[in-house]
């Protein structure tokens, strides 16, 4: 059983019809948009079996800023549709996206829980994919040097990984250690000066998970 | 050289542990790609983001593995039920 197993809440089932619209024909890495939104929603739901269903309607739909129809008043449909916890996710998740690209430092938000569990399962699937890539590039530093703008966001994904770790349930925090540290393994590597990793290695240590690439599916299913 | 039909007990202790940790990333993966095909998804374009995962893997060998786990599912899903050591007859 997983947070999208059927039988689905009407709300849940509801984002996925969503979800599915507005995603039909976007194609992300090659890949279909939906597959992204569906490994993150299963991914929360590897670490918080039990998340409500706005929680898990609003990961299906995180992306929805990005590929709802843009003459759709999208605050309005959400809240209507599947109420106003799914809205407040979505767009904290949308402004997390944007600090990412003008801030240097995270403002983790930990007093709402949902928005915090939903980007930290965002960041999980998004870091294992990169890295992923990375790892089967021909060659590794040209591949992180064509890709400056993720090196620079490296010491983000750390901060936040500080910030939300107290905040996350244990396993979640390890599975977002994990491709932190190895983000920042990497990128140093290649002779990017990162942040000292020391705190978030012994993060990943403590959990065990250094050396595995899952896809964000981790073996807490 | 001593030669046994069993596997060092090491060997099968780790494959026990890669085995379930593999077969719930299969799982997973299957949930994923069966919700999908339920939203219209094409075929061709689940395939692709399946590949898409595999080929992100860190290795061949990990790769390997789940295609590996996923073939074992595959099997046991297909085999009839089996009949129970204590049934009559057995």
């Amino acid at each position: 059983m997983t947070v999208l197993s059927r039988p689905r809440h009407p709300i849940v089932a509801d984002a996925l019809v969503l979800a599915g619209e507005w995603c039909r024909g976007q194609v992300v890495d090659g890949a279909p948009a939906l597959g992204h939104a569906v490994r993150v929603a299963l991914v929360l739901g590897c670490h918080i079996p039990a998340a409500a269903p706005e929680l898990v309607a609003a990961v299906l739909l995180h992306d929805s800023p990005e590929y709802a129809p843009k003459d759709l008043d999208l605050d309005a449909l959400l809240t209507v549709r599947l109420g106003p916890a799914v809205t407040r996710i979505v767009r904290g998740l949308e402004r997390e996206h944007t600090a990412l690209d003008q801030r240097p430092a995270p403002d983790v938000t930990t007093e709402d829980r949902w928005t915090l569990y939903a980007s930290a399962a965002d960041k999980i699937v998004s870091l294992l994919s990169i890295l992923g890539r990375a790892a089967r590039a021909p060659d590794r530093a040209a591949y992180w040097r064509s890709r400056r703008a993720f090196v620079d966001r490296v010491p983000y994904f750390a901060a936040f990984h500080t910030a939300a770790k107290p905040h996350l349930p244990p396993s979640m925090a390890g599975d977002l250690a994990r491709p932190v540290v190895r983000a920042e393994q990497a990128t140093t590597l290649t002779g990017r000066a990162g942040t000292n990793p020391a705190s978030t290695t012994d993060d990943a240590k403590a959990t065990g998970e250094m050396n595995d690439d899952s896809d964000g599916a981790s073996a807490n299913a | 050289m001593r030669r046994s039909k069993d596997a060092p007990p090491g060997i099968v202790a780790a494959a026990e542990q890669d085995f379930a940790e593999f077969r719930d990333r299969v799982s997973l993966a299957r949930e994923s790609a069966r919700i999908l095909l339920e939203q219209d998804v094409p075929e061709l374009d689940v395939f692709a983001e399946l590949y898409r995962m595999l080929t992100r893997e860190a290795s061949p060998q990990h790769a390997a593995a789940l295609a590996a786990a996923a073939i074992v599912r595959l099997a046991q899903s297909q085999q009839p039920a089996r009949r129970m050591s204590s049934e009559p007859g057995s």
